[in-house]
């Protein structure tokens, strides 16, 4: 803290606008019909470029498999929107009684400059949070520090970055175990997902800094910085407990994978502090000359120092892999890499499968563990002498960074918000059919008979076009049974969808207007 | 009328007359200013400055609430006369009949730059000055004073060392901050000197002798208050001397700026102000009364003040594990992990001049301040925003709205926050203290003149800053 002179820190404001700002969504409320939803809200850009304004319902039954749901969505919807206010119409007729998650998203035709989103990666925190971490966390002679830390990861995944929390428990020798799964939902592929992992136990003896809180704090820094951006896939923050034990939260998360859970990258971190400008600080498991010549010649020319980062995949990997390596070589050029590709699951190098990434590889989901070489450079592993003050916060910040563009990169960043509202329907929010009414005829040329068995008081009559516009609108108060006739000779000839509600029931169905 | 009592009264207002917005009763924006015969000071400078804004804001309804909100102080709270040919300026907070320090420093702030084009706005801020000199050297304790020096209010009875021409006598650091930053800015906007005379030098010696007396070195102070109340808020601890505190070099606050009594007395936002103007002093002193000893004297007080902070506010938060700046702490290494709306509060610090926008421990804490981990933090149909034990539960407050758009670094936050309070304001035109999270037509404080103040202030920074916001 210091002293600046009479009102120095609010022209910093002034600096923001030399990037183009993402529209925003704001003041939402809701207004819930019967099975009808309609969502309104402000859409605002900053600098009023037109906006492009998307919805879709998900089945989220199953946290981690968001199924997108056909449903009839109406209101303001597609490309040109203006700022300002905006209502959207789902109509959720029919649908069992599942937890269903609303997306709607606004964007317009900027990019981001993701160097700028890359810089905000801070070296500070990266320290007071490797502060915190460092201790035992075993589950036999660390458990209070390994509970206090599963505490905390709770709070920052969920309340401090906003992510919907979700934990998987499991019970191993006495100990209630827990991998921590934040969730940031995505818009238009929600079903597919990008995770970023690191365990955050340690061994029994030993207080765990490189191994694995360096990893954790990677993870922490990361959500922190995606908090303010919105992507088209999902990203899975997870801590893993138990990986020590001998990868027991991992194997286990990817046992209880869904099926159709689709998982399209896992950047594993498991180890990323430890540096070293020495000779021959770095050493390489047995055969690795072999396997790897290209790389053994790079340390060889390197003299065998511990100044840069593995990038390890498997033969299925190489997407993640080459995500990650060209993040690195795009916004972190100062950061020394060596990628490797083992072949198939990596049987043949044991040693490069000691980490929560296997189990993926082994479900043939693609994952690269991103690490400093674990015991072939840093001596104080698994040892009480692997403390904070052996790492190098620049060396991991700057792993950081490339792997955080690598993720933007893969989960596609939106240029805009979003809104995710997570609700579960019931019986009394799930429609009605309304009975009683009949359309004739259909096709039609100029109005529009609606046959009516029984009085009815305050219907709404909505006819949406193909691209969900709302065409036509009308509140009929039906006073006797009988035919009544609406209005349409100003409707152009196309493909209609009817919407007839009234209280909590609802009927919908397509109509043509035929050509004169 | 104390504040309390007037919430309760406007609470009731708010809620039987429910007014509609106006563009759901057909009105086209009437002003809500009084008519110009009644307006209690008018200024050319701020009047041309309404008409330049108004004419680049393209969203009627927020033209209207500007042109009701910035001019609002000038139009009902101020008293202008002179004594002795001298400037004296009483400011009445809106609703409540009296003058606080903090609120009326608070009030005419966002006038300051345009004094320069109007030579009557320079002495009626001249005479908020001189009337604030006078009231710190009646009783430098004070929270909120009457222009009668022998008048007799609601609290007369309070248990403490009360007297005629007080309203209130609530110890809050804040309230002898804000005169010192409204003097500072007066000086800076190119206002006349002539008003830092000796009288205003001793009220400076009163403000440093006092913190210093707070600081509460050997655990006592003088200072006592008791009230015969039902609200907690309203009284303190420990037969009116507040909670225990260890010496640390910060300065016990009794009260917080809500009136409300603080739990743990180091209130650290009204520290980090007092940091900022003792620094103030310092380079008035320093300019006027060059070899004054004052100048040594709040140099080192600011230095123990800044000490106490680094080592004992920034702390780890329980939960997140985040180094972050507490609210309140009391040097036995309690903390309060809180935000209240009233400024000075965290999220303020950098609109206070007393942090750096991009400090990341402010960044930290200003996060936290907008989270759920916040207990005073309210989300709702109707908005979220902060609020605070004064206006209670679920009652979100227009000064923490506006404060959160103060200190945005982002166009997007401004913006939402900008809606927000277009969104909010009831259909009165206005500002209020605060609204029920989902209705925002059950609110408090119908006449609240700074938060009207502070609302003008940030739709000119918005003027100057982000132009396109103002247009539909």
């Amino acid at each position: 803290m210091k002293f600046f002179l009479f009102n120095l820190f609010l022209l910093a404001t002034a600096g923001v606008l030399a990037q183009n700002q993402a529209p925003q969504i704001s003041n939402v409320t809701v207004n819930a019909a019967g099975a009808i939803y309609t969502y309104s809200f402000f859409a605002n850009d900053a600098e009023s470029d037109p906006m492009e304004i998307e919805a879709k319902l998900y089945d989220v039954s199953n946290l981690e498999n968001p199924l997108p749901i056909n449903v009839i969505i109406s209101g303001d919807l597609g490309s040109g929107q203006l700022n300002g206010g905006k209502s959207i119409s789902f109509d959720v007729s029919g649908l069992p009684a599942v937890k269903v998650m609303l997306a709607f998203s606004i964007k317009d035709n900027q990019l981001y400059d993701i160097a700028e989103i890359i810089a905000k990666v801070d070296s500070n925190k990266i320290k007071s949070d490797m502060d915190w971490i460092e201790g035992i966390r075993h589950r036999t002679t660390g458990v209070a520090h390994l509970d206090e830390t599963k505490d905390s990861l709770r709070v920052r995944f969920s309340e401090v970055n906003n992510l919907t929390l979700s934990e998987q428990n499991f019970a191993f020798s006495g100990y209630a175990a827990a991998n921590l799964v934040g969730y940031r939902y995505g818009m238009n592929r929600a079903t597919r997902s990008i995770i970023n992992d690191a365990h955050y136990d340690s061994i029994n003896n030993s207080l765990g800094a490189d191994d694995n809180a360096s990893g954790v704090v990677g993870v922490l820094e990361i959500a922190r910085v995606l908090k303010d951006y919105n992507f088209e896939k999902s990203l899975r923050f997870i801590g893993f407990d138990l990986e020590e034990s001998g990868l027991l939260g991992s194997i286990k998360y990817v046992n209880d994978l869904s099926a159709k859970d689709t998982i399209d990258g896992v950047y594993n971190f498991e180890m990323i502090g430890y540096y070293s400008e020495m000779n021959n600080s770095q050493t390489t498991p047995a055969g690795f000359n072999i396997l790897f010549p290209d790389a053994f010649a790079y340390l060889q020319a390197n003299n065998f120092k511990g100044n840069f980062i593995t990038n390890v995949a498997n033969a299925g990997s190489t997407g993640v892999a080459s995500s990650f390596s060209n993040s690195a070589n795009t916004y972190v050029p100062d950061l020394k890499l060596v990628n490797l590709v083992v072949p198939g699951n990596g049987s043949l190098v044991p040693d490069l499968r000691r980490s929560d990434h296997a189990p993926f590889w082994d479900d043939n989901v693609q994952a690269i563990m991103i690490t400093d070489g674990a015991n072939f450079r840093n001596q104080n592993y698994h040892q009480p002498t692997d403390t904070k003050e052996t790492l190098n916060i620049n060396f991991m910040t700057n792993v950081i960074k490339a792997t955080l563009g690598a993720m933007i990169a893969d989960a596609n960043i939106i240029h805009g918000d979003v809104h995710h509202e997570i609700f579960q329907l019931t019986s009394s929010t799930q429609a009605e059919t309304l009975k009683g009414i009949l359309v004739s005829p259909n096709p039609f040329r100029e109005n529009l008979n609606l046959l009516v068995e029984k009085q009815m008081a305050d219907v709404k009559i909505s006819l949406f076009n193909l691209e969900g516009k709302l065409m036509y609108q009308k509140n009929i108060d039906f006073l006797n049974s009988g035919n009544f006739q609406i209005d349409t000779k100003n409707l152009p000839a196309a493909n209609y969808q009817i919407l007839i509600q009234s209280g909590i029931r609802s009927t919908s169905f397509q109509v043509i207007k035929a050509h004169e | 009328m104390n504040r309390r009592d007037f919430s309760k009264h406007s609470l009731a207002l708010g809620l039987g007359a429910s007014v509609l917005p106006s563009y759901l009763t057909g009105n086209d924006f009437i002003s809500q200013r009084p008519s110009i015969g009644d307006r209690r000071f008018t200024s050319k400078a701020i009047e041309k400055l309404i008409l330049k804004v108004g004419n680049d804001i393209k969203k009627p309804e927020l033209k209207w609430l500007f042109e009701n909100c910035f001019p609002n102080t000038l139009d009902t709270t101020v008293f202008y006369e002179e004594k002795n040919g001298l400037p004296w300026t009483y400011v009445i907070t809106g609703d409540i009949e009296a003058m606080w320090l903090r609120d009326s420093s608070a009030q005419v702030h966002q006038y300051l730059p345009y004094m320069k084009e109007d030579k009557a706005l320079e002495r009626m801020i001249e005479g908020v000055i001189r009337k604030q000199t006078s009231c710190i050297l009646k009783d430098p304790y004070a929270n909120a004073f009457y222009d009668d020096d022998q008048k007799q209010g609601y609290w007369k009875d309070d248990v403490t060392d009360m007297k005629p021409g007080l309203h209130e006598r609530k110890w809050e650091v804040d309230s002898l901050c804000y005169p010192v930053r409204l003097g500072y800015n007066y000086y800076k906007n190119g206002g006349n000197t002539s008003v830092f005379d000796q009288e205003w030098l001793q009220a400076m010696r009163t403000i440093v002798t006092t913190f210093q007396e707070q600081q509460r070195r050997d655990g006592k102070t003088k200072y006592k208050f008791q009230r015969n109340t039902s609200w907690q808020t309203d009284t303190l601890a420990m037969g009116g001397l507040g909670n225990p505190t260890r010496f640390t070099g910060m300065i016990c606050s009794s009260f917080r700026p809500s009136d409300d009594a603080t739990i743990f007395q180091f209130l650290v936002p009204s520290n980090l102000f007092a940091v900022t103007i003792l620094n103030y002093m310092v380079l008035m002193v320093a300019k006027f009364y060059p070899s004054d000893p004052l100048i040594g004297e709040a140099k080192r007080l600011s230095r123990e003040i800044q000490d106490g902070i680094e080592k004992y506010a920034k702390v780890r938060h329980p939960l997140t594990k985040e180094m972050v700046l507490a609210y309140e702490v009391d040097g036995y290494g309690n903390a309060s992990f809180m935000d209240d709306a009233n400024v000075p509060n965290l999220i303020s610090m950098p609109y206070l001049d007393s942090l750096r926008l991009d400090d990341p421990v402010y960044e930290t804490t200003r996060n936290l301040s907008l989270s759920s981990l916040n207990p005073y933090y309210f989300k709702g149909t109707a908005g979220e925003g902060i609020g605070g034990p004064h206006a209670g539960f679920d009652m979100i407050w227009h000064l923490g709205i506006i404060m959160r758009g103060l200190t945005s670094r982002s166009v997007s936050e401004t913006s939402f926050c900008l809606n927000s309070l277009v969104a909010t304001h009831a259909g009165t035109g206005f500002m209020h203290e605060a609204f029920y999270k989902n209705d925002a037509d059950k609110f408090t404080r119908k006449w609240f003149a700074w938060a009207n103040s502070l609302f003008g202030e940030f739709v000119v920074q918005i003027w100057k800053n982000h132009p396109n916001l103002l247009v539909a």
